[in-house]
């Protein structure tokens, strides 16, 4: 028989409007555990129970529920605390100035993601047209040499890295007015060219939009975009990550 | 065979995350209080979330081969747009971070995976003693470590 666990989601400051009717993993409503300053958000789990793709996406869409109002400080998936009382401990009393120092750094911020991926025959017709010698090898290589064809596919893959190097450093400069940071995320398609997260103003967002809409239309038939948001500023919380040290 | 990703075609406003994005985001980012960190089991269907990897190996370059081999090269010469845009910042100082991202998943895939099955979670308590490390004994491998960046791609002439 399983007992139930918490799971925890983030922290808002306790005056934050956050959306009405949040569900959780497994569709649980959302709590709060807080005090006068902060409410940590959280939802009951079994303590056995296993985590499905549904379970990654709720917290993340929870997440991003609750930024599109107001700032908050993610946790890292996989936190569970056995009751309320352990997550007031841990978060309301020792970890409690850290928070207010992070809600307060965080004020008014959210976090947008924009990846850039190059339409394949774009970027290949690229990479032909600006090395001649690829083209070459293309052209001499027969069709069942396999061994020169994975010559061929490594040249191309090494003009592509090049040509993905440009590009990103294009879509980092494109954003650069519209964020207070940027940072860049591993990209992980064959043609994915660049995986930017931006930490922006709420009240910037509007402008921001316009700045991925401008870029799209720029890139159009040379690359696709995608664009995932408002995220809580998860790629600008890497220095302040909690260690247990923190009690010291 | 293509490896192309499908486009999202929603830019006037940002689009939620999707499966792909948590890599970068919960599993990675966060705060965390290690001795709490218990993830007990991941679908298998998480596996199939970055199939399209870029990754050094004689299967990817044989995909590289075929797609430039597909080219009908008679069209060539309506490729503008992007060189125009991208040539003036060619070989910039952004130093593209694609590396080894299929270990990275499969690490973290593998911590997750793991981590389901000692499930004692009594150390909690004894952990404040006088530790100067940040690795209490018993720590679980779900806390999600950022991967190492490693090179598994070669770079040859990059």
């Amino acid at each position: 028989m399983s007992s139930m666990l918490v799971h925890v989601y983030g922290v808002v400051g306790a005056d934050a409007r956050v959306p009405e009717g949040l569900r959780g993993r497994m569709g649980r409503e959302i709590r709060r555990v807080e005090d006068d300053e902060l409410a940590v958000l959280v939802s009951d789990v079994e303590d056995d129970a296993r985590v499905r793709r549904e379970d990654l996406l709720a917290h993340a869409h929870l997440l991003e529920a609750v930024v599109a109002e107001s700032t908050v400080i993610p946790t890292r998936f996989g936190v569970l605390m056995p009751d309320d009382d352990t997550v007031r401990r841990e978060f309301l009393v020792d970890r409690r100035a850290h928070l207010l120092g992070l809600l307060h750094a965080f004020d008014d911020c959210l976090q947008v993601t924009v990846t850039a991926t190059y339409d394949e025959e774009a970027a290949l017709r690229e990479v032909l047209a600006r090395d001649p010698d690829l083209a070459a090898l293309r052209a001499s290589t027969a069709p069942g040499d396999t061994s020169g064809q994975v010559r061929l596919g490594e040249a191309v893959s090494a003009a592509l890295e090049s040509l993905r190097s440009g590009a990103a450093h294009l879509v980092i400069e494109w954003f650069r007015p519209y964020a207070l940071a940027t940072s860049v995320n591993e990209v992980r398609g064959a043609y994915d060219v660049a995986n930017v997260a931006l930490l922006v103003r709420r009240a910037d967002r509007v402008r921001v939009d316009a700045a991925v809409a401008d870029l799209d239309r720029q890139v159009s038939g040379q690359m696709s975009l995608r664009y995932v948001g408002p995220q809580p500023p998860y790629a600008f919380l890497d220095h302040v990550v909690i260690e247990e040290r923190s009690w010291a | 065979m293509t490896v192309m990703q499908q486009p999202n075609r929603y830019l006037d406003r940002p689009a939620p995350s999707s499966l792909a994005d948590v890599i970068d985001t919960i599993l990675d980012k966060g705060l965390v209080i290690d001795i709490y960190v218990r993830v007990s089991l991941v679908g298998i269907e998480l596996l199939t979330i970055d199939a399209r990897i870029v990754i050094a190996s004689v299967d990817t370059y044989l995909r590289f081969a075929t797609a430039v081999n597909r080219l009908d090269l008679t069209e060539v010469g309506d490729s503008q747009g992007l060189p125009e845009l991208v040539g003036s910042l060619t070989s910039g100082g952004a130093k593209s971070k694609t590396s080894g991202a299929i270990d990275g998943v499969k690490e973290k895939l593998g911590e997750l995976l793991g981590g389901g099955d000692d499930e004692e979670d009594d150390q909690d308590d004894e952990d404040e003693d006088e530790q100067e490390e940040p690795q209490p004994r018993a720590r679980k491998k779900t806390a999600a470590r950022r991967p190492q960046k490693r090179a598994a791609r070669s770079r040859s002439g990059g």
